[in-house]
């Protein structure tokens, strides 16, 4: 008798959490991508545009359905409350893995929405971060033709598990949010922009603890990608009088050690091993070690170009001041020094190229 | 028998991360929380051993039974009455943080007051079962949760995300800076699952060797590393301390590509669930059994206890806020840490010196 009133006790409250603690899921409106951009507007300078998807029973490639919805308010949380009386259903974060500032708001300073999405205990800390351009509204409003899901080609692009380009710098939330904290090491998000219903995503901005500083070239895109994340499945050409020539890289190893006689001065070595994937002439009976050198000296200059934007535009997403840090042992004043180190900072890089084959043909 | 010992210890080593260990120690990382760790490696498992040494001259007898036949009863009853609150105010602390938590995380629309009697109903009926059952439902929850632990783990570690360098600049830095009481007390909470002795050895009844000990220190000394330095090499130097909940954060900062659930997080607090529910059941039981004992008429006293226990952790979670529960656990672990200290040398003492009246 006792255990039955337990029992009925327990079954009656629960039915109260049903009404006020869950909602189901044909209740719920699924946010795949958030959108945040400037409005020229002072009394509303933010504008949110929600991606959300909408469930349907077949699933194909390009009949994924979405919805836009968008809102201009004082902030971001003024602007979800208002977005929430234009639709039927719950707003639902969980899902929101696409997380996109507009450009001109990236320029000035990402700090609000950022705060607000790390804050936000529903949005994911693995969300993928960009900066959409010419605006956020723009990169959602795209649905490629390939897409299964709503903004499945987005999550795609990021998650390094289908494609693989070493023009794209995948950024998480928790990343950039620590980037924007810690003391040298700045943050960076890669930038889509849309061609002919699509995305493109080749180039990344350089942010400094606050805006944007700058926007890297597709060709120092693929140099930084492989020094942050020593990404090896890219290629690099070589050309000269005589060789029109490119290596494919299959493995990339990187170390960043600073010089122990002089202090403003960084060694990178690059061990970089591939196979030739194009040549105007045959390869396998010339003597390879000429090749290496060129590819090698290609990509050197490719290196130290990249390095030396990142200094001029004093920003330092390769976390070299971290490494400074590491290296050294005296608390705070490591940072003070660094910070008069970088901007004369000597770079010296050493790239040692492998080449072990010539591909299936000679 | 001898694992059965084993297990509170690796129980409390696990818990570390709701009871604020490394909110504490990642507090004060630039105020010797390094040293602090390394100096609790010793401090620790030597309280432990001399403890356990000790107590297990007393066969088949928990601290009551001890208690009774050495000191005389207006000793008893003040230090029973104290440690039993001790051992009630641990399970609160946790199964407070973790309601707070899960309203955080999963349910933010229910009551945390409604959420919080859910779960302490379970530990209540849990906590009230003899001691053979709590040590069988301990060992079978930590040997669920260790696997999950231990993939937890290995995606951290594994992670490209984690910064070697951050982590090493910490651990450089401050090394020699000495540390605090709160420091110690937080780093030396982990070893601290030993006491649960006082009530188990009853169960136990000396029936176990002392001659795996030596695991003790190194499993401390891996659990205090990882729950210290991996927020740090996820969230940076600076960005760590701006966290709530470093380790739930850092959590949600891995991604499982393969798994059922992307978000590790999940895994994560599930995972805490098994072990929060079980330590509160642990310290309520041993808390219950050490405050049972001071009445003659047992039973019905039981009920109205933990009954009381509900009430006050209710009023807890509805009066204060998240803020003040991290002073409070800081607090009841620097108690905890000078009254283990005093309880070690009291059982020591006993053990040698003292006479049966």
């Amino acid at each position: 008798m006792k255990k039955l009133l337990l029992i009925f006790i327990m079954l009656v409250s629960t039915t109260g959490c049903i009404k006020v603690g869950f909602k189901d899921v044909d209740k719920r409106f699924f946010v795949l991508g958030f959108g945040v951009d400037k409005t020229e507007h002072e009394n509303s300078p933010y504008k949110v545009t929600l991606k959300l998807g909408i469930p349907s029973s077949k699933i194909e490639p390009g009949q994924a359905k979405s919805q836009l919805i968008t809102q201009e308010a004082d902030n971001i949380p003024d602007a979800i409350r208002m977005l929430k009386s234009k639709v039927d259903k719950e707003l639902d974060f969980g899902h929101a893995k696409m997380l996109i500032i507009g450009e001109s708001l990236a320029k000035e300073d990402v700090r609000a929405p950022i705060d607000f999405f790390i804050r936000r205990r529903d949005i994911q800390e693995i969300a993928f971060v960009a900066v959409g351009s010419p605006s956020a509204a723009d990169i959602l409003e795209v649905n490629p033709k390939s897409e299964i899901l709503p903004a499945n080609a987005l999550f795609l692009s990021f998650e390094e598990v289908a494609t693989e380009s070493p023009f794209i710098v995948t950024e998480y939330l928790f990343d950039f949010y620590r980037r924007m904290t810690e003391k040298g090491l700045d943050p960076y998000m890669p930038i889509i922009k849309t061609e002919n219903n699509l995305y493109n995503i080749n180039q990344v901005g350089v942010f400094d603890k606050q805006k944007m500083r700058a926007i890297l070239t597709p060709e120092e895109t693929r140099a930084f990608k492989q020094l942050l994340r020593k990404f090896a499945k890219s290629n690099v050409s070589a050309r000269s009088k005589k060789v029109d020539f490119s290596l494919s890289i299959e493995q990339f190893k990187s170390n960043f050690m600073f010089d122990a006689k002089d202090e403003k001065k960084l060694q990178i070595k690059i061990k970089m091993r591939g196979i030739a994937e194009q040549s105007n002439a045959p390869l396998f009976q010339a003597d390879w070690s000429e090749y290496e050198k060129l590819v090698g000296s290609a990509a050197r200059e490719r290196f130290l170009a990249v390095l030396q934007t990142l200094q001029k535009n004093k920003v330092d997403p390769l976390g070299l001041g971290l490494i400074y840090r590491a290296h050294h042992y005296s608390g705070e004043k490591d940072w003070e020094n660094w910070q008069g180190i970088y901007p004369s900072l000597k770079f010296d890089v050493r790239v040692n190229v492998k080449m072990s084959g010539t591909g299936v043909i000679k | 028998m001898n694992r059965y010992f084993y297990y509170p210890i690796a129980m409390c080593m696990l818990m570390n991360t709701i009871i604020f260990v490394p909110n504490i120690l990642l507090a004060r990382k630039e105020k010797g929380a390094l040293l602090g760790m390394l100096l609790s490696l010793i401090i620790g498992p030597l309280l432990g051993y001399i403890f356990t040494k000790s107590f297990s001259r007393f066969k088949k007898k928990g601290l009551p039974e001890v208690l009774s036949q050495f000191v005389p009863k207006y000793v008893m009853v003040p230090v029973l009455a104290y440690l039993s609150c001790m051992w009630f105010a641990a399970g609160s602390i946790v199964i407070v943080t973790y309601t707070l938590v899960i309203k955080r995380y999963i349910m933010p629309d229910m009551p945390q007051e409604l959420l919080l009697l859910f779960f302490m109903a379970a530990v209540c009926y849990c906590a009230l079962k003899p001691t053979r059952t709590v040590l069988y439902l301990l060992e079978v929850i930590l040997m669920i949760s260790v696997p999950l632990i231990v993939i937890i783990l290995v995606k951290a570690v594994s992670n490209e995300y984690l910064s070697w360098y951050a982590i090493w600049n910490v651990a450089s830095d401050y090394v020699f800076t000495v540390p605090n009481t709160d420091v110690m007390s937080a780093a030396t909470y982990i070893f601290s699952g030993y006491l649960n002795l006082v009530v188990f050895n009853k169960e136990l009844g000396g029936q176990f060797t002392l001659k795996q000990f030596w695991a003790v220190p190194i499993l401390g000394f891996g659990v205090l590393m990882t729950s210290f330095f991996i927020p740090i090499g996820f969230h940076g130097t600076i960005g760590i301390d701006n966290y709530v909940y470093s380790w739930i954060s850092t959590a949600d900062s891995m991604r499982s590509e393969f798994g059922f659930v992307e978000r590790v997080m999940y895994l994560f607090l599930l995972l805490y669930l098994n072990l929060s529910l079980i330590f509160t059941t642990v310290s309520w039981h041993v808390g219950y059994q050490l405050a049972n004992s001071l009445f003659a008429k047992r039973g019905l006293i039981g009920y109205v206890l933990l009954g009381l226990m509900i009430m006050i952790t209710i009023g807890l979670i509805h009066y204060f806020s998240e803020k003040d529960f991290l002073t409070i656990g800081t607090k009841w672990l620097n108690v905890r840490l000078y009254s283990e200290v005093l309880l070690v040398m009291f059982i020591y003492y006993l053990s040698r010196k003292g006479k049966p009246i």
